[in-house]
Formats: C-alpha cells, structure tokens, sequence
C-alpha cells in the first residue's frame, strides 16, 4: 500500500495546523459558523443530531494494521469506545469534541492518515473494489490510480468550491463491486486495442433525490490521459453545474439535462486542450506508484497440496463460514476473507475499539497487515493463506465477528439515519436490526440479498441500488418506510422501482419478510437468486404479496 | 419570565467580538491587497446605468463593455472588466488584452465558478494583466485564489484583513498539482508537486 | 402541530464545544435536559427567544439555535412535537446495542508536543 514519503508527511502536518488555526478562530468569533462550515467539512468535520462527528478517509478502502489500531485508541481516548465503518469505505466517529479535533488529526497524521475532503463540496474520498490486489478477475490493480487521483485532487485549488460533493469510484473487474455507475464519476481500468492500459469513464451517476446511472462518455481513455481529463470534467462541472438548488446540484443532472453526448463534446473539448499539458502521467510515476501496491510474498502451496483449506474436525459453522465470507483468491493457495460487521440484530458497520484492535492483530498475522472496508460497511482481509483459515475464524469468533452472511439477507447496509444525523427523517438501524433478527433462521435458505435502508432522501444507505430497497421517510409526524424492489449496484446497475404505499416502522418488517417469502415460493430453484427472479417475475407478484387485502 | 434581555445587539452577528487586539491596521477604505500591503483602489467600479468617469480607470460589467467597446476605442484611461460567476468569455476572448484589470465576484463564497474562470483566463487566454478577486473574499480561500492566478484581493472582511496585515494566513505551502501560477517543483514527482515556498 | 392545545416553544441549539443538545433554561444558561427549559408562550416571547439564540450564536457559546414545539402535560412536564426532536432529546435509540460504547470520555493523556511543520519525518518505528 502507498507510504507517505517527506512531501506527504509535511503536507498533512501543514494541514493539520491550518485547521487548528481555524478552530482557534472559530473558537474567538474571529469565523462565524456560516464561514467556519465549509471549512470544516473540508476537514470532514460535521454536526450532527446529537454532537459533532468526525469522518475520517481510508483511502480506497485500505487500512493497515497500525492504522486500525490508531483508530481504536481514538475511539478509546476521544470518543465513545467505537467507529463505523461506512457505505464509502470511511471510518466515523460520532462523539468528538471541536477541541479535540486538532489533536486527534495530528494523531492520526502519525499514522499517515486524515480527513481531508471527507466531506464539503469537493472531491471526495475515491472508493474501489474491495477485493482490488487479490481477486483474479481483475486486469490489474485500479488501487494505484485511485492513489494518483487522491493526490492530484487534494487540496486542489480550482475545485474545493464545487457546486456539490465530488465521488469517484474506480474498478478494474468486469463484477462491479465499487458501484462505478452511481458514482459521480465511475472509472473501469481496462485493456484497451494496443495492448495499454485505459478506462472506460462513467460520468453522472448518482443517488439521492434524483437517482441515475452513469453514463459512459469515454471507452478508451489512456492511462497517461487520466488527469488531464478528469481536471477537464471537474472545470465543466465546476462551470457549469448549477448552483440554484442544492437537489439539482451534483453532475448527474447537469449531464441529464444537457445530455451526456453534449456533455463529452465539453469536456473534450478542454481535454484536447490540456491533455499534453502538465498534467500527462508519466509512464514511470504509474510504475512508481505501482510498486506500492506490488503484491506481497505470497507462498505458493506445494504442487498438488489441495486447494481446500484443512478443516480438522468437522464443525458445520466453520465451513458455513467458509462458503460464505471467503472468496477465491489469485494466488493459489489464498483466499480473501469477509469480516462481516452484522452480527444479527447488531448495528451495521460498528466496530468497537477492541474489535478494531482484534481485527488488527489478524490482519497483521494472517492477511500481510493489511485490511479493507466495503461499501456494504464490512471489512476484509484479502490475503488469508488457506491453512490460516481456521485461526482467522476463532479469532473473529472470540470478538463476536464471525457470523458467516457476506452477501446474505442479514448481511444488510443501513446509514446512521435519524438516531445520529441531523438529515435524517427517520431511524434506518432499528429496522435494520428487527429484519435481521426476523429472517436470520432462514438467511442461507434465502440466499443473495442485499437490503439497503436509508433514513432519507439523500441515500447514504444506497437504497435505490438495494435488491431491497427502504427508504425512511416522515408522515404525519412519524417514522414512515418506503420498500422498493430490484435495484442493483452492480456491473447490472438499475435502479430499484418503489411497490407502492409504505410502511410503518414494524409493517415495514413484515413486508420485507412478504417479499422474501414470495420469492421462496416462486423461485425456479434455490440457485436462482432474489434478483434474478425478481427480473423474471416482474414486480406484480410481491405487489399483491403486499397489498392484496388481508385474507 | 424570560431572561433578561436588555443590551442585546439586535443584529447580532454583525460585530463579531474578537480577542485579538490588532495594532496593525488599515485605512477602511483601502480595501485592495496588493503586494503585501492594503492600497486604496485606483479603479471606479461603474454602474451599469452610471455615465464613465472621464478621467479614472473604469471598471465596466461584460454587459457595459459590449455596448460602449467601440466608443471607447479611443480612450486613453485604463479600462477593466468585471465578470459575475457564469459570464461567458466566448464573446470577448478578442477583446481580453485591451483590459488593464479583470475582475471576479465571488457574491457568495461558497460560489467557487471564478476558480474555473480565473483559471482559463490565465492558461487558456493568456491573460498577462491583473486579475482581482472581489466580493466574499476570505482568507482561507487566497492561497487558493493565488494559485489559480488572482493577484489582487478587495478585502473587507476585518478578520481576514487582521490576517493579512499580520501575515498569519494558515495555509498548507505543499502542493499537489500544478496550477496556473508558475511553481517550482518539489521533492520526487516533480511533474505534480509544487511548493509555494 | 396539535390542533388541541396551543403549542409552546422552547429554544434548542448544539452546544459549539461539543455539538451536544442544548436548551436555553430560566437562567439564561444553556443546559442539558428539558429541566429548566424556559418555555415561550406567545408571539413577543418566540421572538425574545429567538433574539436570545442568536445572540449566544454570534457569542460563539452555541450553533444552530432554533425553536422547537413542544406539547405541556398537566404536571408541566413538555414532551417534543415533532418525531425527530423526540429522538434527538433521547439520544440514539440504540446504544444499547452499539459494540463497545461507553458513556464518559476516559481522561484525555498530557498534551503531546505536535511536530512543528517544516521539521524532518522522524524515521517510524518498527
């Protein structure tokens, strides 16, 4: 993974006086809370409901061992004994004091980390595939180039004023598991005619108020080319996006309303322009950066060894846990390990301190000290050794994280909704517990099912790309849900259709369990997953599980 | 019973207290930073329905310029541009060297258009005059706006003037991308780092 | 809004050191907790509460100050209108449930010396 040399240190340092300055500031009445605001978001500092809360960037989603343990004695020292770990691979931190924020940045400087640009309307952090550097689906590891956007976009001059937030995603896999076409900007690493390597961007995808899927303006964008027009996107969004209505804001309407053909021409336009400028990456910087993320020293088994890990005496949660949350890994006698963080009837994507810290210390031991976050808000150990299996599972089993239901109905996305956020209109982790604990019996029978709760319009929780969807909403005062059906964040984005009226905070339980029992009843086999029988059935069936009068 | 509420500054907000006694200060009516000190401005920002002052630099809106420009081919006293967030330069590309000054409004900070148009101003029209940042500037946005090509900042906001004259603008001198302003190099990758010293 | 009895406000904000709840109390001091909360019963008294927050705002003491509804019990007690401003009196239903969570802050360590910009990385410990 990247190391920070001299430049990068000094830089985060420089950073972190800076904000101490202007929370001195802030502090004297020298910046009114109006000017401080985007300040501080820049420093992924918000407030909250119920206090500030503090977003710190993990880089395309990898950790190192001591960095997950800098993040526990934060949670220890400064905070509440816990983070989440969130739907852009970030770590939160919900209780912060405004005094301790410099400190705790500096801290976490000393372990070459921050929280730069987690929040505001700039360039956010650039997520990609959680299993990037270990699954052998990929052309190549899209790590290193999200290391070259951080860089060029950080602190960037022209475009820390956007007209709102900034996501770029970036894979290198045909199975999309960066989500690349909801994001603002979408980056698929590919091998293009000549042999080099390239990207297909996606631009103009989104959530929220006003959900899309990107549109694909360039198929074949050299490597070298990658800044030089990126920087020509971002100036015509900056330029051009409209600043009247924070909901009609982000990129994916400006491409929507003037259509993304006129939108390429625009930014090809200024790309033309500037791509032999400073910006063309040299061959030898991509290598540079490449030799970060080489991959570690991997032990081949010997010829012949099985490809099965040991398992010793036979123990049926044990190998439960094996078909579910580890996947085929590219060097032969390897897997990538999911560390699922929803424990059934547990609260998605926190971790306490001792669990960080446990994490850690198998990360360390079994994975090449280095962990990962999902947008799905588990974690991942992406280099386990087959034979280590065993320990890694007692280990996760001794801190409570060894529930085997990577992918399954229990294994669902929930934003912090309104028992934290200050957007929020209604709870998104309560239901998220009771649909856990009303299906958990059945979840392997059920099988692949995401369920993605947001507890507002603003989709933090991903529910428009849910197999199922929920959206909490306020009605007459109260916590009100909508379901919605058949979305997907995947290489088959689409965005899931809403089934009719809502639910109230248990109705909204009993639906989900309706639905689930529909597709038991009307699945072709057990092989045939939610999704895809919800594309063969179409939504009538589930419509009238829902809504037909009550026998 | 309320609390009593006597002595309240019924436009709170308007003057902030602040801790910091400055001894440096400022005419208030110099307003322009500039070469490290505050001057007074040389340039009569005109109002569209105002005549032109003979004898001043004028500063004219795009919408003047494109009604007086071939009556002022003439003139002799400097003549500038101010340019709103999301005025086009198409129509004026031709006309960029005639003006001594170009200004840009920044009417809300968070407004961050001028960053973009400042930066084709400079890269792509070769602008070589002086460009000035003028409405809601604050001191953490001039590094920003230096580094994308302003030279001068009209300065009202008294804590950010504070800072200016004290020479404490908190600013991170380390760079990772080249902009428009000429940067030297620092450090490996000297293709993307900069310093600004 | 209740269409029985008239509602009453009470001044809320995030108290600027620690983004926590606040009420504005009889005293003028902002507090935690309903207890105490002044209460404002007619048009002259919302806006004297309003002025009061905006005041303490621009006094660097709070952010964020807005009113909030509140329905009056018979024995005083005051209970928040709206859903949200329920939730955001009581705290995160589910702390409970939340791994790890402990209530107090544990004593924060000495200060450390923050490296000055500008000095050289020292080499990382193992």
């Amino acid at each position: 993974m990247y190391r920070y040399d001299e430049f990068d240190a000094e830089f985060v340092r420089q950073r972190v006086a800076q904000f101490r300055d202007q929370v001195e500031r802030r502090v004297k009445g020298e910046l009114t809370e109006d000017e401080f605001r985007p300040l501080r978001l820049m420093n992924g500092l918000y407030l909250q409901l119920h206090a500030y809360m503090l977003r710190i960037a993990v880089p395309y989603g990898t950790l190192s061992s001591r960095q997950m343990r800098k993040l526990a004695h934060i949670a220890r020292v400064y905070d509440r004994g816990y983070g989440h770990f969130t739907t852009r691979q970030n770590l939160q931190f919900n209780w912060p004091a405004l005094g301790d924020i410099p400190d705790i940045l500096a801290e976490l400087a000393e372990v070459e980390m921050h929280a730069i640009q987690t929040s505001g309307n700039c360039i956010r952090n650039v997520t990609a595939d959680h299993f990037a550097g270990a699954t052998a689906e990929e052309v190549a590891d899209p790590r290193p180039y999200a290391e070259i956007i951080r860089q060029w976009s950080s602190l960037h001059p022209e475009f820390s004023f956007l007209p709102r937030k900034f996501k770029v995603a970036v894979t290198a896999a045909e199975r999309d598991r960066a989500a690349i076409q909801v994001h603002d900007i979408g980056l698929h690493l590919k091998r293009l005619a000549d042999g080099g390597l390239g990207f297909a961007v996606w631009v103009g995808g989104g959530q929220g108020r006003t959900p899309l899927l990107a549109k694909k303006i360039r198929d074949n964008l050299p490597e070298a080319d990658l800044l030089s027009y990126l920087e020509a996107t971002l100036r015509i969004y900056n330029l051009h996006g409209r600043r009247d209505n924070k909901y009609k804001a982000r990129i994916k309407i400006l491409v929507h309303e003037i259509g993304a053909d006129a939108f390429a021409a625009q930014v090809e336009e200024e790309w033309q322009r500037i791509r032999d400028g400073a910006l063309k990456l040299p061959e030898d910087e991509i290598k540079r950066i490449d030799a970060y993320f080489a991959p570690p020293a991997f032990v081949a088994p010997p010829a012949g060894a099985s490809a099965k890990p040991p398992t010793g005496a036979p123990d049926a949660a044990f190998e439960r846990w094996i078909v579910r949350n580890t996947h085929a890994h590219k060097q032969r006698g390897y897997a990538i390990v999911t560390i699922s963080l929803k424990p059934i009837g547990g609260v998605p994507g926190d971790a306490s301190a001792a669990q960080m810290d446990a994490v850690a210390d198998l990360a360390q031991r079994y994975s090449f000290d280095e962990v990962r976050v999902t947008h799905e808000q588990n974690l991942v150990l992406p280099h386990v050794c087959l034979g280590d299996l065993r320990a890694v599972y007692d280990g996760l089993v001794a801190i409570g994280l060894a529930e085997a239901n990577a992918g399954l109905v229990t294994d669902i996305i929930a934003c912090p909704g309104l028992d934290y956020c200050a957007l929020a209109n209604a709870r998104s982790i309560p239901i998220a517990q009771r649909i856990s604990e009303r299906l958990a019996t059945r979840q392997d029978q059920i099988g692949d099912l995401k369920i993605k709760i947001s507890g507002c319009i603003n989709a933090c929780g991903h529910h428009h790309v849910g197999h199922i969807g929920i959206l909490g909403v306020e009605k007459r005062g109260e916590e009100h849900y909508q379901l919605l059906l058949g979305g997907s964040g995947a290489e088959d984005a689409a965005l899931a259709a809403i089934t009719g009226p809502g639910f109230g905070p248990t109705g909204i339980v009993d639906a989900v369990e309706k639905v689930v029992d529909t597709y038991l009843k009307l699945r072709k086999d057990p092989q045939e997953a939610f999704l895809s029988a919800y594309g063969r059935l179409g939504s009538a069936p589930f419509k009238e599980a829902l809504y037909a009068a009550a026998a | 019973m309320l609390p009593p509420l006597d002595g309240l500054d019924q436009q709170a907000g308007a003057d902030r207290p602040s801790a910091r006694d400055a001894t440096i200060e400022a005419p208030a009516d110099a307003t322009i930073w500039q070469g490290g000190v505050f001057q007074q401005d040389i340039w009569v920002t005109v109002a569209d329905g105002d005549p032109l002052p003979h004898a001043s630099p004028a500063i004219l809106s795009k919408k003047r310029w494109l009604i007086e420009r071939d009556g002022l081919a003439g003139r002799n006293t400097p003549v500038g541009l101010k340019l709103e967030p999301g005025e086009a330069l198409d129509d004026i590309v031709g006309d960029l060297a005639q003006f001594s000054v170009i200004a840009l409004n920044f009417p809300k900070f968070s407004d961050g258009r001028a960053f973009s148009t400042a930066t084709l101003i400079r890269d792509k029209h070769g602008f070589k005059g002086e460009l000035r940042a003028v409405g809601n500037v604050l001191s953490d946005q001039i590094p920003l706006m230096r580094r994308v090509g302003f030279d001068t900042f009209e300065v009202t906001h008294a804590p950010t003037r504070h800072a200016l004259l004290e020479g404490r603008l908190a600013e991170v001198r380390l760079h990772y991308q080249p902009a428009v302003v000429s940067e030297p190099p620092v450090g490996t990758r000297p293709w993307l780092r900069r310093t600004s010293g | 809004m209740s269409k029985s009895a008239p509602t009453i406000s009470v001044l809320t904000a995030n108290r600027l050191s620690d983004g926590a709840v606040v009420f504005l109390d009889f005293d003028g001091v902002w507090v935690e907790g309903l207890r105490g909360a002044v209460v404002a019963r007619s048009p002259d008294e919302v806006r004297a509460l309003e002025s009061r927050g905006a005041f303490d705002a621009a006094r660097n003491i709070v952010v964020e100050p807005y009113l909030v509804e509140m329905h009056e019990a018979a024995d005083g007690g005051l209970t928040p209108v709206r859903f949200r401003e329920r939730v955001r009196l009581g705290g995160p239903s589910i702390l409970g449930d939340v791994p790890g969570y402990v209530e107090a802050v544990p004593a924060k360590p000495q200060a450390r010396p923050e490296p000055v910009a500008g000095q050289p990385v020292h080499a990382e410990a193992a």
